[in-house]
């Protein structure tokens, strides 16, 4: 149904930052629960703990995800025939930029901040 | 004979104002019209305005100088507990409500919003909790813990008396308006617009609106869990937050703030819509960068819920988490500087016009732009952990709030005055009313943070003469007076407006929008047709259009069978697709929310028998709001004029009722998330953890609960493919399965954690199963209430709506009762082994 494809469109204008929001609410849950559990004391490689390795693995992902989310609208932005229908994507697609960025930025230090102190 | 034009715009009036005109006297009461609902929340909200304004004024003259205090420590808690309270909840946020349910049908193109029994309800909620905080304050029960009422400040044992109880009483009262408006303006701005405005033509102001009811929509439900929590706990004594059975008083701060911060943007942006209105108009040249700003906006809102725990700093959080909410915090600069500089390059482009309404505008920019970089300033740990609970962080805030709301909202008001009055104002008081308000605020806050930073706190009622304070306050104190004596100019000249102003031809400030494209003061129906729009919903022209629609030469120019109607269209292509049949004015807004409120003063009183019936009076009066929808046969397309026709509403597979519950939903499944947040937030750090008594429950009852709600959610959502066959069956089956699934989660919740008051763990258990149980009893309600409008022959396969309604329902209750059941299952296991460290 064509309401239903509508819907979608206004749903994708929040997939960019929603993507963050999940990233934030993960990094954040992690590194309380590896915390709790004390995560921060076991050594999984090279002097990186698994608390570390986690909240990187997942930094990782989030920022994949980014990516892939990204070039998923530069492709329906090009598809996208109908002008007015067009405006919802590329907006859409401005946004996931912005939230890739917005990840980068603030992520970025579970690289070698303290995570428990 | 042909038909002058003239004589058919006034025919059309006549007949529009038949249809749309509620009672006479009383009878108004029962209006559910957007502009008078608009009308009402703006002016109550007036009303609040000047009572916090009162109170300010309390507390400026108690800090004049070291020697001049009239209240003691606990009246003026009482005094700025209630300046906040009153500001925030019932001052803001309603006059933006009021601001966006007057204006939006009118920038829309449209009649009214989607749901206008809904704002009406909304409003007298909003009405009768604040009459209820007021009256606690008359009688000097008002809250004092503070307008973000801390724990364990505001808990049974700090806090013995009915202070607090007020507050989360009556905050949680209002809140259900700003939930009922945030439902009505997401749903009216995607759906309930002129045909052909797509997304991308819509007016500024309705992307702002569109982002701001999203941000109340999931903002708002944590702020209502964590005030039924603490009121579980003060009248309970369910321990979330007390920290020697398991609670945290941090959860509380966490559940407050993730509502707290999102609500300064909420307040801000729509205030920035405005700008964005009339800056475009006073420049003479359309918004530089419109789709940047949509795209500002937008990663705004997220952002902006991303940085709650800058609030918290200095409560003891690890470097790393610190890390990602001061960057979050800095972040939101840049869209907000954006739009800054997207209004100064329309300024730039166009020929300013230096009117009333601009030097608001002038004056936002100053103290904004100032308030915002004392924010970028307290974002920075080093700094906040020096300026923390100082004057500082009150002149901060004051010059957010101030600069970023009550500038906008005054240039606003200057603005769309004429459209309410439909007179043009005079002009003489004004500009020395601008001038008292600017140099008054600058004078109060401008100096407050010298205050701040020499060391004064916060909250303290008096100080001492060798402080060094007293000349600072003093000045402020002037500054205030000041202040206030301009808020009063304005009010004398918004009434000598009405009495004086000169009447105007349409649009008076060349603007380009369709608020302008109608009589002022607008006729309750709006448009006597509505437009079909083909370019940029803030490129028009009002003069010419607003002739052609009040010809009748738009679509629905004729009164249908004595209705009220309008039109609503695909939600980003902005295609015809339904005709909106609206309700009659009713009395049912207004008797709901008195059901509403005495369930609410009885919780206050603590007269906990009156809860079941003043619960089942709300449910019976909503059920009668159905009524209305009730159609025994099926219509099929009606025309709208202009050569089109659509399915009315009731028979249209996207009607905007459908969307109010998906919407109503993702805030119910917000209040839920929060939930679970504070189960798992008390895991991993409240002390006292594990229990020493976890609590037991059967395996086996879980498991049969489980199926039975899986079963009856099932039997719910089936029911729709069978609509207009033989669904009764399946219906009441389902209500049964609702019935047993209650029967046994209360069963569990009851034998099960017999000691819910002794620690956290079996608080939180207990609430999670009440949880799923009250959407079960809701569940059951949907299922029965679905079969009786089939039995009644109100249903067929195309009027589905009810239960396709009901369809979302019935999903959601068994999915979330699955998941809730399983997490308190986890939550014992982690809680009872898991061992604190």
């Amino acid at each position: 149904m064509r309401e239903r494809g509508e819907g979608r469109s206004v749903l994708l204008l929040a997939a960019g930052f929603g993507l963050w929001s999940l990233a934030f609410v993960m990094l954040y849950s992690f590194q309380a629960v590896g915390c709790r559990l004390g995560w921060q004391g076991l050594e999984v490689m090279g002097g990186v703990t698994l608390q570390r390795g986690v909240l990187i693995g997942l930094f990782t992902i989030g920022i994949a995800a980014h990516l892939l989310l990204w070039r998923l609208l530069r492709q329906r932005e090009t598809k996208m025939a109908r002008k007015e229908e067009g405006f919802a994507r590329i907006i859409a697609a401005d946004l996931s930029v912005a939230a890739l960025g917005a990840s980068l930025f603030c992520f970025l230090a579970v690289f070698w901040l303290s995570p428990c102190l | 004979m042909m038909e002058e034009p003239r004589s058919i715009a006034l025919r059309l009036h006549r007949e529009l104002t038949e249809a749309w005109s509620p009672p006479p006297g009383i009878g108004r009461l029962a209006a559910i019209n957007h502009t008078v609902i608009g009308l009402r929340f703006m002016i109550t909200a007036g009303v609040f305005f000047a009572i916090g304004g009162v109170l300010a004024m309390l507390i400026r003259a108690q800090l004049a100088t070291s020697a001049s205090p009239f209240m003691d420590e606990g009246l003026y808690a009482q005094v700025f507990t209630m300046h906040g309270t009153i500001m925030m909840f019932l001052f803001a946020i309603p006059l933006i409500e009021g601001f966006a349910i007057y204006l939006l049908p009118k920038l829309l193109g449209a009649r009214d919003l989607a749901f206008p029994r809904l704002g009406a309800y909304g409003y007298w909620c909003y009405l009768f909790g604040g009459i209820m905080l007021l009256a606690a304050l008359a009688g000097g029960v008002a809250p004092d813990a503070g307008w973000f009422m801390y724990a364990p400040l505001s808990s049974s044992t700090h806090s013995p008396g009915i202070n607090a109880d007020v507050w989360l009483l009556g905050v949680t009262f209002v809140e259900i308006s700003a939930v009922c408006a945030a439902v009505e303006l997401i749903v009216s701005i995607l759906k309930i617009r002129a045909p052909g405005m797509s997304l991308g033509r819509m007016p500024i102001f309705a992307w702002y609106m569109l982002v701001v009811g999203a941000m109340m929509l999931f903002a708002f439900p944590p702020l209502i869990l964590g005030s039924i929590l603490l009121e579980l706990e003060r009248a309970f004594g369910l321990p979330f937050f007390d920290p020697e059975r398991g609670g945290d008083p941090l959860l509380w701060q966490h559940l407050f703030w993730l509502f707290g911060h999102p609500e300064v943007y909420i307040i801000f942006l729509p205030a920035a819509g405005v700008l964005s209105v009339l800056i475009p108009v006073f420049a003479g040249h359309p918004l530089v960068g419109y789709r940047t700003v949509v795209v500002a906006i937008v990663s705004m809102a997220f952002l902006s819920f991303g940085l709650w725990v800058h609030h918290m700093y200095m409560v003891g959080i690890s470097h790393l988490a610190m890390a990602f909410f001061s960057a979050a915090s800095a972040l939101v600069a840049v869209p907000t500087a954006i739009q800054i500089f997207a209004w100064l390059a329309t300024l730039a482009h166009g020929r300013p016009r230096l009117t009333i309404p601009m030097l608001y505008v002038f004056g936002f920019f100053f103290v904004f732009v100032i308030g915002g970089l004392t924010g970028v300033m307290l974002a920075m740990m080093p700094f906040d952990k020096q300026a923390h609970d100082t004057h500082f962080v009150v002149a901060h805030f004051h010059y957010v709030l101030i600069g970023g709301f009550v500038f906008p909202m005054l240039a606003g008001l200057y603005y769309w005055l004429p459209h309410i009055s439909g007179r043009f104002p005079v002009h003489h008081l004004s500009k020395p009313a601008f001038w008292l308000i600017f140099i008054g605020f600058n004078a109060t806050f401008l100096v407050m943070h010298f205050t701040g930073l020499l060391g004064m706190p916060r909250r303290v009622h008096t100080y001492a003469a060798e402080s060094g304070w007293e000349v600072y306050n003093l000045i402020s104190s002037v500054g205030g007076f000041i202040m206030t004596i301009g808020f009063g100019l304005v009010l004398i000249d918004i009434i000598a407006q009405f009495r004086y102003g000169r009447h105007f031809r349409r649009n008076p400030w060349k603007a380009a929008t369709l608020d302008w494209a109608m009589p002022t003061p607008p006729p309750l129906y709006n448009f006597a047709s509505l437009p079909h729009v083909d370019r940029r919903a803030d490129m028009l022209e009002p003069e010419t259009l607003g002739n052609e629609l009040a010809a009748g030469r738009g679509y629905l120019g004729f009164v249908r069978e004595g209705r009220m109607e309008t039109l609503a269209v695909s939600m980003v292509s902005g295609r015809l697709e339904q005709v909106v049949q609206l309700p009659r004015n009713t009395w049912l807004p207004l008797w709901t929310a008195l059901a509403t409120s005495a369930f609410f003063i009885a919780m206050l009183a603590k007269a906990y028998w009156v809860l079941p019936s003043s619960v089942a009076a709300v449910l019976i009066l909503f059920l009668l709001w159905t009524k209305e929808s009730a159609r025994r046969r099926d219509t099929g397309p009606l025309s709208v004029g202009l050569g089109a026709s659509a399915l009315p509403h009731t028979e249209s597979p996207n009607a905007p009722s459908w969307w109010a519950m998906l919407l109503t939903l993702a805030a119910d499944a917000t209040l839920y998330a929060s939930l679970i947040f504070g189960g798992l937030f008390l895991w991993t750090s409240a002390p006292g953890w594990p229990s020493a008594a976890p609590p037991e429950m059967s395996f086996t009852l879980s498991l049969l609960a489980a199926a039975a709600l899986a079963a009856a959610g099932a039997l719910g959502v089936t029911a729709t493919r069978y609509a207009g066959a033989a669904p009764l069956g399946v219906l009441v089956a389902s209500a049964i399965a609702y019935g047993l699934t209650m029967l046994l989660l209360m069963w569990m919740a009851f034998t099960g954690m017999p000691d819910r008051t002794s620690h956290a763990l079996s608080a939180v258990c207990f609430v999670v199963l009440c949880y799923v149980t009250i959407h079960a009893a809701l569940g059951a309600v949907f299922a029965l209430y679905g079969a009786w409008r089939v039995q009644q022959g109100y249903v067929s396969a195309q009027r589905a709506l009810d239960l396709r309604i009901g369809r979302l329902w019935h999903f959601y209750t068994a999915v979330s009762g699955v998941l809730g059941i399983a997490f308190v299952w986890v939550l014992i296991a982690m809680g009872s082994g898991g061992g604190a460290p």
